[in-house]
């Protein structure tokens, strides 16, 4: 039941997507005349294809997301380790440490020394994305129920068997809704790296929203990036339902 | 049982090794000009055979201490004066030494953030393993004391970021204000009318669906997409309705700023508010019922009181991602800290924007610190 409303809302919203990507220049100068302001379209030749942009961010968006989930995953299990219980308050500190800085001002320093480019606006991503996977896998991993331990210990498990038999399959539903709020986050993020020169939806909110006004540029940018970010979270929250229907509820 | 804290002991190597760096702080003569990058021999002079025998003596602290609450006291506030004293020596020395001269400025390098670094996860180490509360506090806030002390009396003034305040002195505690006051009436709104939106999401189910889906999109939209898109309705509005114009609401400045605030808050609020009423006990609600209080009663003298910790968290999240995110309000023309880095990033020029960013964090650091504080209060009270 929830697995098919999930289904259909993805199928909308990707609908919505294409539409928005391949319909909005054809409407363009129709939104110029409800905004009063067609001396403008002919003026803007800025002319990046909505599909560029929109393939860019997701790219740039997908790579983010994978090496937080990477390096998340990491630092949660090593976390909930026996040697990593000694660094687990200094991860828990930097983490929510990482969370008040704010991101643009990550970017003002990485620029001047990474340059303007994707390696800048890639660490930002990670950086400002991390902290939900790296949480969710030590709850994840911590609060597997203790009598499934015991049952698995009972039955001649060893560590490896105990960690990819019992712990992994009863934490992956946590872990999943870390993972949908880190990619939502990062979908999000990723606009501001327009800022380094790494391209993506950024472009036109930054350019049209922020330097000068032009309304009919900032939805060009923001109305993809939203559809793409609910896109994201419907998608992994199907992934949610599929893996407590598979593994249990987790806690 | 004898544990050793090897953690502690690898980063105090860490932070003797950081001497050895080449790259331990940067000078430069003025912003523009390019940085000199200077060890730590050549920056602390006579006293560096003084801070390696400290760094030394820690070491063997750090490996004697094992998880002894008064050792670890100890141990911390050892390392709090270090942390101090580095940041001040590094300044006085090279100042003595002519190395720099009035207008010139130190940077932290490479080796600096890996000693400064080092010496911070010594002290939340050693905060972990004290029993203490008082000792705790006292471990974790003397050595930032001490570094306000030297920063109030003027001792630090050659780092970067203190030449960049000198140089905005007389605007910048404006912009702290105005950045103060942008987040507070935001999360202020925000708490005012997203708790009984959020008791109205409980109670009926319809509204509820609504919500769900305006909530998302606020969720999902970049922050910066927000601000921006706010401004479309306040210029449409301004220009339709002439009072507001006069009055100087528009699209550019505090009130598109606060609304996009506002709006990100309420997201969080009501979001927590919902989830915070859902989660009291019914068992409570219908004991209290029988008990023969009515609705009125029920809600202010049970229901409210059980989902306050959930709530106040909220406020507490709201409130820090609120004095982080007013930093992008700088882009549509509101007065806040963010106006650094905004400046920072035309001019590229990392010490202004740091003007901006430390600040920020430390504000929305306190932010935390504040309402965990009041969380811990009140809910120790409750139980």
């Amino acid at each position: 039941m929830e697995e098919r409303k999930c289904a259909k809302e993805i199928i909308i919203l990707f609908g919505l997507l294409i539409i928005t990507i391949f319909g909005f220049p054809k409407v363009t100068y129709q939104l110029y005349e409800l905004f009063n302001m067609t001396n403008v379209y002919n003026s803007s030749n800025l002319k990046l294809s909505l599909l560029t942009l929109t393939w860019e961010h997701i790219v740039m968006s997908f790579f983010g997301c994978l090496f937080s989930i990477m390096i998340g995953l990491t630092v949660g299990v090593i976390c909930t380790t026996d040697f990593g219980k000694e660094i687990k308050v200094l991860i828990e500190k930097l983490m929510s440490l990482s969370q008040a800085v704010p991101t643009i001002g990550l970017l003002a320093v990485l620029v001047p020394i990474f340059g303007f480019g994707v390696v800048p606006g890639a660490i930002v991503l990670v950086i400002s994305g991390i902290m939900p996977v790296v949480f969710s896998t030590i709850t994840g991993l911590e609060n597997v129920p203790a009598h499934l331990l015991e049952a698995g210990r009972g039955l001649g498990m060893s560590g490896w068997e105990l960690f990819f038999r019992v712990k992994v399959p009863s934490a992956v539903p946590v872990i999943i809704a870390g993972i949908r709020t880190t990619s939502v986050i990062i979908v999000g993020c990723a606009t501001l790296a327009a800022i380094t020169g790494a391209g993506g939806l950024g472009i036109p909110i930054f350019s049209a929203g922020i330097r000068g006004f032009n309304p009919v540029k900032l939805l060009e940018g923001t109305i993809p990036v939203t559809l793409l970010a609910l896109l994201v979270d419907r998608m992994f929250a199907y992934a949610e339902v599929k893996a407590v229907k598979k593994f249990g509820s987790g806690m | 049982m004898k544990k050793r804290d090897y953690v502690s002991v690898a980063s105090a190597v860490i932070i003797l090794a950081s001497f050895l760096i080449p790259d331990f702080v940067h000078i430069k003569p003025t912003r523009i000009s390019s940085a000199v990058s200077v060890s730590a021999g050549e920056c602390l002079r006579e006293y560096y055979d003084l801070f390696v025998i400290s760094i030394l003596l820690l070491i063997v602290l750090t490996t004697v201490k094992c998880r002894k609450s008064i050792l670890n006291f100890l141990a911390g506030l050892y390392v709090d004066l270090l942390l101090a004293f580095l940041i001040l020596m590094i300044v006085t020395v090279s100042k003595e030494n002519l190395l720099i001269n009035g207008t010139a400025r130190l940077s932290f390098g490479v080796g600096q953030i890996m000693a400064i670094a080092g010496l911070y996860s010594i002290i939340l180490k050693c905060e972990e393993y004290i029993q203490t509360m008082w000792m705790k506090v006292f471990v974790s806030v003397s050595g930032w004391l001490l570094i306000m002390l030297f920063l109030l009396n003027g001792l630090l003034d050659q780092y970067s970021i203190m030449q960049e305040y000198l140089a905005a002195k007389s605007q910048f505690f404006n912009y702290v204000t105005a950045h103060l006051k942008l987040t507070f009436w935001a999360v202020f709104a925000a708490v005012v009318t997203g708790i009984p939106l959020g008791y109205l999401c409980y109670k009926s189910k319809p509204f509820d669906r609504a919500a769900v889906i305006g909530l998302s999109i606020i969720e999902v939209i970049p922050q910066l997409a927000l601000f921006a898109v706010i401004r479309i309705p306040f210029i449409v509005l301004s220009n339709s309705v002439p009072v507001l114009k006069e009055m100087g609401i528009g699209g550019y400045g505090f009130a598109p700023a606060f609304t996009a605030l506002f709006l990100y808050s309420l997201y969080l609020m009501m979001h927590n508010s919902r989830a915070a009423f859902s989660c009291v006990d019914p068992q409570l609600i219908e004991n209290a019922c029988a008990m023969g209080m009515d609705s009125k009663t029920v809600f202010f003298r049970v229901q409210l009181p059980a989902a306050m910790p959930v709530i106040l968290n909220g406020v507490r999240i709201s409130l820090m991602s609120a004095i982080v995110g007013a930093s992008l309000s700088s882009f549509v023309g509101a007065a806040s800290l963010g106006i650094y880095i905004v400046n920072g990033i035309n001019a590229l020029a990392i010490d202004l924007q740091m003007l901006g960013v430390i600040p920020i964090f430390f504000l929305a650091v306190m932010a935390d610190l504040g309402m965990t504080l009041i969380i811990g209060r009140l809910t120790y009270k409750r139980v």
